[in-house]
């Protein structure tokens, strides 16, 4: 089972997500809808091979989150999404310890390539 | 629609593939006569047809100038990414520079040449990857990459460097993005002026002599042949032999091979990828 956590405040997005990986067998998201709400979850210790990360969010942003998961010591690759694309900003989130960054909206081909490039998973079920 | 039209759409459809079978080798067949007759609706409407009937037309007085030129366009218009199947890009990285600075002096300049290069993706990953290889390996090493296609839309983008958002999302890793491109203020991408005065287009007909194009080190020709029947692959493989330095790599799609093509190269054995180097002395049989 690959387990993501999809971190955005629009339910759109998480619906989104979750249809462009549908044809894909064996993943299991687990929900949040803020940067303190996917830091509860991590607190708890569930364990994620993926992080997928939103920029801007209410309680807590996705820069803050990022901070806040590599200082804990969180380890597996944590991906940004955003609507951001200054390299300034982009190198500031690599920076910080972003494994990725993608552009919203992306399409099933971008989001499968950065998996696979920051897990080395491949998802030869997604069409 | 009826028979006489759908005689009638048969017969353009047969009309424009041969033209193009016989000017750039690519073959339509009936499995992808569909994607023929979009492209050619389209060619029509860019050239103010009402139709492919009349578009058919005007072809039977001449295909010439920028009617052909589009039409050449839309038959190589294929889609590609930067470090499209990464395992290739991988084994050029740990198999064939190795292999090839192992044999040259110091300063070794490699010349690559990315055989139908489309909008200049590939022949990009390859410098990006290769700048990073040079602070990386020991031997200091320079190179050169000639990237070709007979298309002078796709040769235009690809001389220019720059790409959409979506096209540097496709394949490139972020930190190589904002490493070795450069965002203007239309919200694209360019590459750096240090890794595009490495690279040139040139407009090259596979069907046509290479001699003009120069010698190379390693050769990717990915998914090209593949559009061609036996005996032009068999005649391509032989004149891009021709360009490929003894020892040297030829580097082919992963659905490819050299089995029954050609005798004058050995297959390396890498994950994933197809690769073949050429014998330092070629085959008799083959020749």
């Amino acid at each position: 089972m690959f387990k993501i956590l999809l971190v955005d405040d629009t339910k759109a997005v998480h619906a989104f997500v979750k249809d462009l990986l549908k044809s894909a067998k064996d993943i299991q998201f687990t929900d949040a809808f803020n940067g303190a709400e996917a830091l509860e979850i991590v607190k708890r210790g569930e364990k994620f091979d993926l992080v997928l990360l939103d920029w801007e969010m209410p309680v807590k942003t996705g820069p803050e989150c990022l901070n806040d998961l590599k200082a804990m010591g969180f380890s597996s690759p944590i991906v940004m999404m955003t609507s951001k694309n200054s390299p300034d900003e982009i190198a500031h989130l690599l920076e910080s310890g972003a494994a990725e960054y993608m552009l919203k909206p992306f399409t099933v081909d971008i989001l499968k390539e950065k998996i696979e490039y920051v897990c080395g998973q491949v998802f030869p079920n997604v069409a | 629609m009826s028979l006489n039209v759908e005689a009638r759409d048969t017969e353009i459809l047969k009309y424009f593939s041969s033209y193009i079978e016989k000017e750039v080798g690519i073959i339509y067949s009936d499995h992808n006569a569909f994607q023929l007759r979009n492209r050619l609706e389209d060619i029509a409407k860019m050239m103010g047809e009402a139709s492919i009937h009349s578009l058919f037309t005007t072809a039977q007085k001449g295909i010439t100038g920028a009617f052909k030129q589009m039409l050449l366009d839309v038959a190589t218009n294929n889609e590609t990414s930067f470090f499209r199947d990464p395992k290739v890009f991988r084994a050029i990285e740990q198999t064939v520079l190795p292999a090839l600075l192992e044999e040259g002096g110091e300063n070794k300049e490699l010349k690559i040449w990315s055989a139908a290069s489309s909008t200049g993706q590939e022949a990009v990953s390859l410098a990006i990857l290769l700048e990073e290889q040079k602070a990386k390996v020991k031997k200091p090493f320079g190179f050169r990459i000639v990237g070709s296609d007979i298309s002078e839309r796709v040769l235009t983008k690809a001389r220019e460097g720059i790409y959409t958002q979506l096209e540097v999302q496709r394949g490139l890793p972020a930190a190589l993005m904002i490493k070795y491109f450069t965002k203007d203020e239309r919200d694209r991408w360019c590459v750096r002026p240090s890794i595009r005065q490495k690279m040139e287009f040139r407009k090259q007909n596979l069907k046509e002599s290479f001699t003009q194009i120069g010698k190379f080190g390693i050769i990717l020709c990915r998914n090209v042949l593949i559009y061609q029947n036996v005996d032009s692959k068999k005649e391509i493989l032989d004149r891009v032999s021709e360009q490929l330095e003894p020892g040297g790599f030829l580097i082919l799609g992963s659905g490819e091979s050299l089995i029954g093509l050609s005798q004058d190269y050995h297959q390396v054995a890498v994950d994933g990828a197809v690769i073949y180097r050429k014998k330092q002395i070629p085959s008799m049989a083959a020749a």
